[in-house]
């Protein structure tokens, strides 16, 4: 970690205690909240065409529905699916 | 004529191939439940046509994208073997995700007709869908079905569509012309514009009462079921229920009807012999067949009733939630929650358990899970468990319940040691489930599944078993100069002389008798044959007590005739518990594995992990009771330290294999 990443993560630091912290993945999303998706970040092309087939993509809405055991359950297109963390942290998202 | 059955996962499919042909097909409410396509002939109460209609049932598909290495089954007979019609089922609860794949099969040239499924649940939640419009919006024929129920469920008139359409043309409403699939990006391209294609459809002819996504029963459900400190203590207790029901209520219940049967039988046969009759012949067929296998078949109650209970788990949702549950746990050993369901499944039998492993997308949990599947005690275990314990440890609970912990401390050793040596900590692998509607366990449907899965053991009892029996009681009573062995020295026997070698392998483990090793052996063509085995070898029929499936007494006698303490016992059990299992389960393993060094390492995995343990027990197990440890201690501790150091030594190897990737990259 270079002088000027540490300060960057600082800064972020001080700047998401002072403003209140705005989603920026599906992982730190609100529960019963829905949220455009931006974009999904992730090196695994299989997994973001799968994600398409579900309707899960970039400008389409997705909601957290509840966290439960680790996983993140979101509703895409009236169903109902069950995320762990990794996924959750590649879904960006619009606050 | 073909028709073929497509659409998303746990849409109805293989329920309405299942009503349409007769057939008796596994079925389960999670996706995923089909893995490979069934086909059927439909019933004739459906056709007046004089040639037979074929229906082909394919595994779930949410699209027909080259770019996710799944449902290649369903995309390669669609576009291959060109069926004259397809019947796309649609769940009617979420048209908005189901008609994506919908406009693909559409472009196929191939008449379509849509079966609008669930109708039922649509109808209760009060959405309203103005299906002729949408039909014509789409440009083809849509019926609306409810394939779960017995009558009133559309299928007459989807059969009656189908036929008319064959032969006619197939118009693709969308189209997405200049841009093609076989870029990445334009597919993705095109992909947006179909889901823009479907919203604009669905939101024109859809109306839904409540959305979707807000938080409703079924949510309130998985909070409990699902929560983090609840679920794992739930689901123990949902374990712990189908096993009490079928092993010791219900179960027993029923077996000591059958049994009594049996008795009547082995005594009418008896009768019928008489005393004119060879006393080698009468021996095969009372003994060694009646009594052998009776003894198996008076554990199908049993068997049924617990495969009855696991197929109403199947139907009503849960198992979605049970992988939810155990996905933080499975994660630390290189698993995701995905690979509980082939285990719970196991526990009924292991094939059915190993096929259901080709729902997990990467491919070493996926092998992983299918070599520590057996590990869990199957329904063909149980007669094994339950003589043990019956005989060795006063019928103890504890001895079973003991079993399944081991195997589940077993693959979660196996797991770890799986992903040290073949795995790559730095390979992301996502876990995503879909959860599906709760719904209430059809009793009818559980019914049928277990029948059909009962009746896969009867057929193996009469032929399998009863083959196995026979023929290890000839073997047993003639030399091989076909002399009848002489009593007191079955030592003679051709069955002695070729168990032999592998009972001196086995001697370190406590039971290295040629008897045991042969049970052993028989074991692997189908675990109940242990327990057959034995009650031939041993002489010992007909001692399961018609009142209360217990051994009588004779129980130390049984003991004494076996020559084995409760802690060779309890060392022979675990043996057989927990080394390969049945030829036909490791066939389904070499089905799911797809790589001989991947089927090869998985069975020698499951020898050394039973010869580790069995070891263990049984070299422990004498120090405590005796003092000093048992025979062949030395032999035995040098093999398993060779085995142990070869794993510890691939561990090795690939740690430093990764570094050096990592070095390099």
């Amino acid at each position: 970690m270079t002088f000027t990443s540490d300060l960057g993560a600082l800064f972020g630091g001080v700047f998401k205690r002072t403003k209140g912290s705005k989603p920026n993945t599906l992982a730190e999303a609100q529960v019963e909240q829905s949220y455009c998706i931006s974009e999904i970040v992730t090196s695994d092309t299989e997994m973001r065409a799968f994600l398409m087939t579900l309707g899960c993509y970039a400008g389409e809405v997705i909601t957290l529905v509840s966290k439960l055991s680790d996983t993140y359950v979101v509703a895409i297109k009236d169903a109902r699916y069950s995320l762990d963390k990794d996924l959750a942290r590649a879904i960006k998202i619009e606050a | 004529m073909r028709i073929a059955l497509a659409g998303n996962p746990n849409s109805g499919k293989t329920t309405l191939f299942n009503a349409l042909t007769g057939r008796n097909e596994h079925v389960g409410n999670w996706a995923g439940v089909t893995v490979s396509k069934n086909v059927g002939a439909l019933k004739s109460t459906f056709s007046k046509m004089h040639a037979t209609i074929e229906i082909v049932d394919l595994p779930g598909a949410y699209s027909m994208s080259p770019y996710t290495s799944e449902e290649s089954i369903t995309r390669d007979f669609v576009k291959g073997e060109k069926p004259d019609v397809i019947i796309n089922i649609v769940d009617a609860t979420n048209l908005s995700r189901s008609l994506f794949f919908t406009t693909q099969l559409l472009e196929l040239e191939i008449p379509v007709v849509i079966a609008l499924n669930k109708s039922d649940l649509t109808a209760k939640k009060q959405n309203q869908i103005q299906v002729e419009k949408l039909s014509y919006a789409l440009g083809c024929p849509i019926v609306e079905t409810i394939s779960t129920s017995g009558s009133n469920n559309g299928l007459d008139k989807l059969i009656e569509e189908a036929i008319k359409r064959q032969g006619e043309a197939q118009v693709a409403p969308f189209g997405a012309p200049g841009l093609s699939e076989s870029n990445e990006f334009e597919a993705h391209t095109i992909d947006t514009k179909r889901y823009a294609f479907v919203k604009e459809v669905v939101g024109k002819f859809e109306v839904k009462a409540v959305a979707s996504s807000s938080k409703n029963r079924q949510d309130a459900i998985d909070g409990v079921v699902a929560h983090k400190v609840l679920g794992i203590p739930i689901f123990l207790l949902v374990m712990w229920a189908v096993f009490s029901i079928s092993q010791t209520y219900l179960g027993p219940f029923l077996a000591d009807l059958f049994v009594g049967w049996i008795d009547q039988f082995y005594a009418f046969v008896a009768a019928l012999l008489g005393e004119s009759v060879s006393p080698v012949l009468s021996a095969l067929l009372l003994d060694g067949i009646i009594g052998g296998v009776g003894l198996v078949v008076g554990f199908l109650p049993l068997i049924m009733v617990l495969f009855f209970l696991l197929a109403l788990l199947e139907d009503s949702g849960y198992m979605s939630r049970v992988a939810v549950i155990m996905d933080r746990f499975f994660k630390k050993v290189g698993l995701s929650g995905k690979s509980i369901i082939p285990m719970v499944i196991g526990t009924g039998c292991s094939i059915p358990g190993v096929m259901a492993t080709r729902t997990i997308k990467n491919e070493r949990q996926r092998r992983t899970t299918a070599m520590l599947t057996p590990f869990m005690p199957c329904g063909a275990k149980l007669p094994v468990i339950a003589l043990f314990a019956g005989v060795f440890f006063d019928n103890a609970g504890w001895v079973g319940t003991l079993m399944y912990f081991v195997g589940i401390a077993i693959i979660i050793l196996g797991a770890f040691i799986v992903q040290r040596i073949a795995g790559e900590p730095s390979v992301r692998s996502y876990f995503i489930m879909e959860l599906p509607e709760y719904r209430f366990p059809s009793v009818k449907r559980a019914f049928m599944q277990m029948l059909m899965q009962g009746k896969s053991f009867v057929v193996k009892a009469g032929t399998i078993i009863l083959i196995c029996n026979a023929a290890v009681h000839i073997m047993q009573s003639f030399t091989w100069q076909f002399q009848v062995v002489e009593e007191g020295l079955e030592a003679t026997s051709i069955l002695a002389s070729l168990a032999n070698p592998f009972a001196f392998v086995l001697i370190p483990l406590g039971f290295g008798a040629w008897q045991l090793a042969a049970a052993a052996i028989t074991g692997f063509i189908a675990k109940e044959n242990v327990v057959g085995t034995l009650a031939v070898v041993y002489g010992i029929t007909n001692f399961i007590d018609t009142e209360a499936l217990e051994v009588v007494s004779g129980t130390d006698s049984i003991a004494a005739v076996m020559g084995l303490t409760s802690v060779t016992a309890l060392s022979y059990l675990m043996f057989n518990l927990f080394t390969p299992p049945c030829f036909a389960a490791i066939g389904a393993m070499n089905a799911e594995m797809e790589s001989r060094a991947w089927l090869w390492g998985g069975i020698a995995f499951q020898f050394g992990m039973g010869y580790t343990v069995s070891f263990l027990v049984y070299q422990i197990g004498t120090l405590i009771t005796t003092g000093s440890v048992g025979i062949g201690f030395i032999p035995g501790a040098v093999f398993v330290a060779v085995l142990v150091s070869l794993v510890l030594y691939m561990m090795q190897r690939n740690k430093r294999s990764l570094v050096a990737n990592q070095a390099t990259a």
